[in-house]
């Protein structure tokens, strides 16, 4: 049951494959990403908002926070991996991120704006992407594992979606 | 202000001491800045938005489009310091980033935008901070054994905005746009 509330839409599975339509398909997704965040959260209220997605979960406010930081960081990592060869990313701890003051109390909002106005960018970089870019990868130093950027897009692919379920489905629950 | 094109605001010193007051007239600067942008780039045409604001630097486009990605680092430097203990952060190469198909051509619109929503939460991050949190510091891997305070980062960064700005400012005045 926790695993469902938690990943209401799956665990993430790298796909083995990744052709030119899929991408095009994962930029979509990447493209309406922030509308759907926002329509997840539009008539909230504050006490809605600090409600936990699931028992020991974030907030709502917190998934909203974590998604611009996240996506933020990506789109870093993107432009990392496009501009160097062996690129080794930096991680961050994602739950201390998420217990900053801003991110625990700030009006969701601003990371509404932020999603928006990165995606817009995003995607306009991945729309100027080619064949040969996507095959650009990244290694994360603590799993020691390489990503190219066409699975960086199939992950934000599910991320974006993961996450907006969350909130969807505790309203389902909640009858919000 | 000098008349060096590549400095126009002179380079940035770091300042022997912040107090909070300084502080409060940099964070005033980082959140006037994405409307100084605007207004710096207001008007031109696309044309002028490809012209190099001095022989051999960036265009008006390419500094718009990094002054963004270089607060979203830095965004995210801050936030690395304030959970984590003197971390080292990770550089980027600024020249290639600007080289970037999108940093060339791209509607600098969108990079005014994400500057404006990038610099609405990251002011309200330096607002919430106190003297604890900006003693906090990070280490930058081509400066090995020096631990940059937060509030010297600030001032940097409030540089930086008036910098990039007055490279845009000083080739409209001096191109007559």
């Amino acid at each position: 049951m926790d695993e469902d509330l938690r990943y209401p839409i799956g665990r993430f599975e790298a796909p083995a494959a990744i052709s030119g339509a899929d991408r095009a398909a994962y930029i979509e997704t990447v493209a309406a990403t922030p509308a759907l965040a926002r329509a997840a959260v539009a008539g909230l209220d504050e006490r809605q908002l600090d409600t936990r997605y699931r028992e020991g979960g974030w907030t709502v406010r917190q998934v909203i926070h974590h998604l611009a930081d996240d996506h933020l960081n990506s789109y870093l990592r993107s432009r990392l991996a496009l501009t160097e060869d062996d690129c080794v990313i930096r991680p961050y701890e994602e739950p201390l991120w998420a217990e900053l003051p801003d991110a625990r109390t700030a009006p969701v909002a601003c990371s509404l704006d932020l999603l928006d106005a990165l995606h817009v960018r995003w995607v306009a970089l991945f729309r100027g992407m080619t064949e040969s870019d996507f095959a650009r990868s990244f290694m994360h130093p603590r799993s020691g594992r390489s990503r190219t950027l066409a699975e960086l897009l199939a992950l934000y692919d599910w991320h974006g979606r993961h996450h907006v379920a969350q909130i969807t489905r505790l309203r389902e629950r909640m009858g919000w | 202000m000098s008349d060096d094109l590549r400095y126009p605001v002179g380079q940035f010193t770091p300042p022997a001491a912040v107090s909070a007051s300084d502080r409060a007239c940099f964070m005033a600067t980082l959140e006037e800045l994405p409307t100084r942008m605007r207004g710096a780039v207001a008007g031109l045409d696309e044309a002028q938005l490809d012209t190099p604001y001095r022989p051999d630097g960036w265009t008006v486009r390419q500094v718009v489009h990094h002054v963004p990605d270089s607060h979203m680092n830095a965004y995210m430097r801050f936030r690395l310091a304030l959970t984590e203990d003197n971390p080292v952060i990770r550089p980027y190469y600024e020249a290639r980033w600007a080289e970037l198909p999108d940093a060339r051509s791209g509607p600098v619109a969108m990079s005014l935008q994400l500057l404006e929503a990038v610099h609405v939460r990251w002011v309200m991050l330096l607002r919430a901070m106190g003297d604890a949190e900006f003693a906090r510091t990070y280490q930058h891997p081509e400066q090995p054994g020096r631990s940059i305070p937060l509030s010297e980062v600030l001032a940097m960064y409030a540089w930086h905005s008036r910098h990039h700005l007055a490279h845009i400012t000083r080739l409209r005045e001096r191109m007559g746009w």
